[in-house]
């Protein structure tokens, strides 16, 4: 049996094809503003990448922000659900989910099988969020590529202390004018929002093994410096970011 | 989804003598007795721009929405707003209206903080007394005890019609926005209305498939929550049967005795209530009502809908959250604001039914 | 020599409150000891040999000191809302993780005692902090003064339950409160507080020997020590040193030239930092809303009745029309040039009529008004650029006058 799972982001759409026992696709392209055609396009990408036409799909779960625009989906399913399911896939001893996306941040107490116990969301602020390393980004003048490495090459961290993106973009822009090296700035504003995640998370209590999964997953300074605010090792799969396009496709099975 | 409740709508200018109040220790009967029509001024998710130049951001929008609606004129039909002490965000609200909406007479009644002590008492009956006398001057003419008596009776009898709903809502048999809508409506009308019609309303709900096992869910907050809440909670499947809201539940459980001392009466009543959380009772707490009433209705969840800046049910939320850990029992807390996000509250609501499935 | 003179009595202020959090901390191990909210009738538990801790002093300490934040995100990962008073947030903090508190955090305390005088969210954290310890609370209740004097009856339910509290104390410390134990301690808390008031009029002078920071600091023993002795002895000594400034024409600001009024709790994070823009422009805040909370009167002749009164009239406790006469009256006698009010988040009594005191100083008054959004204790709500830029359009306009 072949199923799909698509995840409708706020900037990224993705798409899973789960068969035969394994991930067969596992395309991601931008969002945009027509959701529904970007659901259409990663799953044809998605199909392609697996050698398989829309009907040889025995079931579509989506999730996402943008799961009830996604056409041809039999289930939505919010993507805590499916954070957690996917994240379990990919780290079967998975007891706490940590989710960093564009827009959004959860924390996700996992129990046996990949089943929510319990669950922490920001969505209201940016900080805490890809948004925040976004903007200070381009603050900065860096790639958003390289923010994680330059963040941890750094030896001292400048305090940006801010809760709100806005105040804290000034602080950087204080810390620049009064001729802070660029890396320290850029690790201060790694170690502000792991800071701002840890303190979220902590309230769904805090066990390993930890996975870290969404976009944000792979950059390198915020998973040590979570690391270190929450004293403990965090795993970072290498499909973090399709972690809840693998729990739908998985769901899709039941 | 068009609901039967859904256009029980009651203009200021179509009622007799309305009276504006906030917060959930108001003794309504007062000021029915004395000829007013009290309504509650529920807030409403559009802003005018008129409060923040009075209220700071950081407080709860069901204060600023009535300043709000105050000053863009939308409440000039009012013969008079009352509210009680509660929390440090109405307090602020009594000094702010008084110098800002001179127009509408603003009544402060000072309901005690301590509950179940003998001074909170005589002092209610002291300050019931002075809000009578007050009451009596602005209408122009005193208040009888016998016309305390029947309005004391009349909203017993809307109580108890109340409470047949959310016994309907315990079983499970009522859709979330029917419930509070047809809850809400008996603040926003004559109760006399209310009371005829409210029977025919119910009646026009259908019953519910009872085939899904959909979750059973309590709601704790402030007021009566908000609209778009009950909307999310039935479209994600779930019912609810029964709740600790300040204005739901807890506000029609307990008659007032319609013999007597009628002072007596109302004092008895507001002391009697399960407390909101601005009111403190050593013995009686919220913590212990909430978890009987999770055994008592079977409930799967509770979802905490705290007002951003509400800082009693913020505090109060770890405390009964705690005791539904004791429990075992699971929560969610989703926090409203002015223009809450369906969305945003759409995904918790969803995430939490999916988890109790 | 410095370039602004510091008052000697300040730092022995500073080692008294030391040796009060050391003290007690010994002390707690043999005799009972009270957690009070700042407007607790604390005379009461001083004659019958109580010891106290002020939650709130200890709040701003943790602000004083860089350490409300970390501590404040503790309390936010149990739950609390980060939109919470910030004293709450960092006390609850520290209850939680005493290694990361000043001093280690404070000893446990065998009884609460609250009192909503001053706001109703103390009511809910000495909730919090009655289920935290799992000992005894106790509420007294202060309605809000909606016309002042408050009506008798008001003064008597307050009267009623502070006898309520006395009986509440014998049972739950064994200790009974003796008539001349506590006819000393209510007269050393009235002499404390006429010292204090007197310490508070020296901003009358041209130029003013004291700054709104100097009184920041100086009013811990009005809080957490009023009716001892040591608060008496405090105030004599700040009292006689002000006196000799005043001899001397020495002023807190050198080249005083603006005379401001401060409203609200201070920002404990940048005690004197805040207002070093002020001084270099020779701008002194000569009187404050804050540290004049403490200057009620006690009744020595019905001392339940004198309390009750007294601490009802604490400001925040007051309607708005009692307490602009109160802000009117401080600006005229003090002479002030104008007012910053501190839009303080974490305490809304405090902060939610500013628009309207501002607009009236402004209307009535002629007196310009800055309002600087800040927070007491949590320093990430302070942004430094932003305040920077207000200070300096405000001290231009002061300029211009």
């Amino acid at each position: 049996m072949y199923t799909a799972g698509v995840d409708i982001g706020a900037i990224t759409a993705k798409a899973v094809i789960f068969g035969d026992g394994e991930l067969l696709a596992t395309p991601l392209i931008l969002a945009g503003y027509d959701r529904a055609a970007a659901a259409l396009q990663v799953l044809d990408q998605a199909l392609a990448q697996a050698g398989l036409t829309r009907e040889q799909i025995a079931r579509l779960v989506a999730t996402g922000y943008g799961r009830v625009q996604v056409p041809g989906a039999d289930r939505t399913v919010t993507e805590i659900t499916c954070h957690a399911r996917g994240a379990h896939y990919l780290c079967p001893d998975v007891h706490t989910v940590i989710d960093i996306g564009g827009q959004d941040s959860k924390g996700i107490a996992v129990g046996a099988g990949g089943k929510v116990l319990d669950f922490v969301m920001n969505d209201k602020c940016a900080a805490g969020t890809g948004r925040f390393l976004e903007v200070m980004a381009h603050a900065l003048e860096v790639d958003l590529a390289d923010f994680g490495q330059l963040a941890l090459s750094a030896p001292r961290r400048a305090n940006i202390s801010s809760t709100c993106t806005v105040f804290a973009e000034s602080e950087v822009i204080t810390h620049l004018a009064t001729g802070r090296p660029r890396a320290e700035i850029v690790a201060g504003i790694h170690e502000a929002i792991a800071a701002r995640v840890a303190t979220m998370v902590g309230r769904v209590p805090v066990r390993e093994v930890i996975v870290l999964t969404g976009g944000v997953a792979h950059n390198a300074g915020v998973a040590r410096m979570l690391e270190e605010k929450l004293g403990h090792a965090i795993f970072v799969p290498e499909h973090a970011q399709l972690a809840g396009a693998i729990g739908a496709a998985l769901i899709a099975r039941e | 989804m068009q609901s039967p409740v859904s256009n029980l709508q009651y203009p200021i200018s179509n009622l007799q003598s309305p009276l504006g109040f906030l917060t959930a220790y108001v003794p309504e009967e007062l000021f029915h007795a004395a000829g007013f029509t009290p309504i509650f001024i529920f807030h409403t998710a559009d802003a005018h721009g008129f409060a923040r130049a009075h209220l700071p951001g950081f407080t709860c929008w069901v204060a600023g929405s009535a300043l709000d609606q105050a000053l863009a004129g939308r409440l000039d039909g009012l013969a008079g707003m009352a509210l009680a002490q509660t929390c440090d965000t109405t307090q602020g609200l009594t000094d702010l209206w008084r110098r800002n909406v001179p127009h509408i007479p603003l009544f402060h009644f000072g309901m005690p903080l301590r509950l179940g002590s003998p001074s909170a008492r005589a002092y209610l009956l002291a300050e019931l007394q002075s809000l009578r006398e007050r009451v009596q001057a602005l209408a122009g003419r005193p208040i009888p005890d016998d016309a305390l008596r029947e309005s004391m009776a009349l909203y017993n009898r809307t109580r108890a019609l109340v409470r047949r709903l959310y016994a309907r809502a315990a079983l499970g048999d009522i859709a979330p926005p029917d419930l509070y809508g047809l809850v809400r409506a008996a603040f926003q009308m004559p109760k006399e209305t209310y009371n005829q019609e409210i029977g025919s309303k119910m009646q026009e709900l259908s019953p519910l498939p009872s085939c899904a096992p959909a979750p059973l869910l309590l709601l704790v907050g402030p007021a009566l929550a908000d609209p778009v809440l009950f909307d999310v909670i039935a479209q994600a499947g779930a019912r609810v049967v029964g709740d600790l809201l300040d204005l739901g539940e807890r506000y029609f459980a307990v008659d007032a005795v319609e013999h007597g001392d009628p002072l007596a009466a109302l004092a008895d009543r507001l002391l009697a209530l399960v407390p909101t959380p601005t009111k403190h009772h050593p013995q009686r707490t919220r913590a212990a009502h909430l978890l009987s009433l999770v055994q008592e209705r079977s409930a799967d969840g509770v979802i905490f809908a705290r007002q951003k800046f509400c800082e009693p049910h913020g505090f109060d939320y770890v405390q009964l959250a705690h005791a539904l850990d004791q429990a075992g029992v699971p929560h969610l807390l989703v926090e409203l604001e002015q223009a809450s996000q369906a969305g945003q509250l759409r995904t918790r609501v969803e995430a939490f039914v999916e988890m109790l499935a | 020599m410095p370039r602004y003179p510091r008052l000697r009595s300040l730092k022995e202020i500073n080692s008294v409150m030391t040796r009060y959090y050391v003290q007690r901390k010994v002390l707690a191990r043999i005799k009972p000891l009270a957690y009070v909210t700042s407007g607790a009738p604390v005379e009461i538990l001083e004659a019958m040999g109580v010891l106290t801790l002020y939650p709130e002093n200890y709040g701003a300490l943790c602000g004083a000191r860089g350490a409300a934040v970390g501590l404040c995100q503790v309390a936010e990962a149990q739950g609390f809302p980060a939109d919470l008073c910030s004293y709450a947030r960092s006390h609850i903090g520290a209850v939680l993780r005493p290694s990361d508190a000043p001093l280690s955090g404070m000893p446990r305390p065998d009884l609460l005692v609250c009192c909503n005088n001053i706001c109703g969210t103390v009511l809910k954290w000495y909730e919090a902090l009655a289920a935290l310890y799992d000992v005894p609370l106790f509420v007294i209740d202060v309605p809000f003064q909606r016309t002042t004097p408050a009506e008798p009856y008001v003064v008597a339910y307050v009267a009623d339950q502070l006898r309520e509290f006395v009986a509440w104390l014998e049972a739950h410390t064994g200790r009974r409160l003796k008539p001349n134990r506590f006819h000393s301690a209510l007269a050393l808390s009235r002499e404390a507080v006429a010292l204090w008031q007197e310490v508070l009029a020296f901003g009358q002078h041209r130029p003013s020997p004291i700054n709104a920071p100097d009184l920041f600091v100086a009013m811990a023993p009005i809080v957490a020590l009023r009716g001892t002795r040591r608060a008496v002895d405090c105030y004599r000594r700040l009292k006689a040193e002000l006196e000799e400034r005043v001899a001397q024409g020495i002023g807190a600001v050198p080249g005083e030239r603006y005379r401001l009024l401060w409203d609200n709790i201070a920002i404990w994070y940048r005690l004197y930092r805040f207002f070093r823009p002020f001084m270099d422009a020779g701008a002194c805040f000569v009187a404050d809303t804050y540290t004049n909370a403490w200057t009620v009167e006690l009744d020595l002749d019905d001392p339940f009745v004198g309390l009750a009164r007294a601490y009802s009239g604490v400001f925040i406790n007051m309607s708005l029309p009692t307490r602009l006469r109160i802000i009117a009256d401080l600006a005229r006698r003090f002479q002030v040039d104008g007012m910053v009010m501190h839009a303080n988040r974490s305490c809304k009594p405090f902060s939610i009529t500013q628009d309207d005191v501002r607009d009236e100083l402004r209307d009535e008054l002629d007196l310009p008004v800055l309002i600087i959004e800040a927070d007491m204790c949590d320093a990430r709500l302070y942004n430094e650029g932003a305040v920077r830029e207000r200070v300096a359009a405000f001290l231009e306009t002061l300029e211009m006058l």
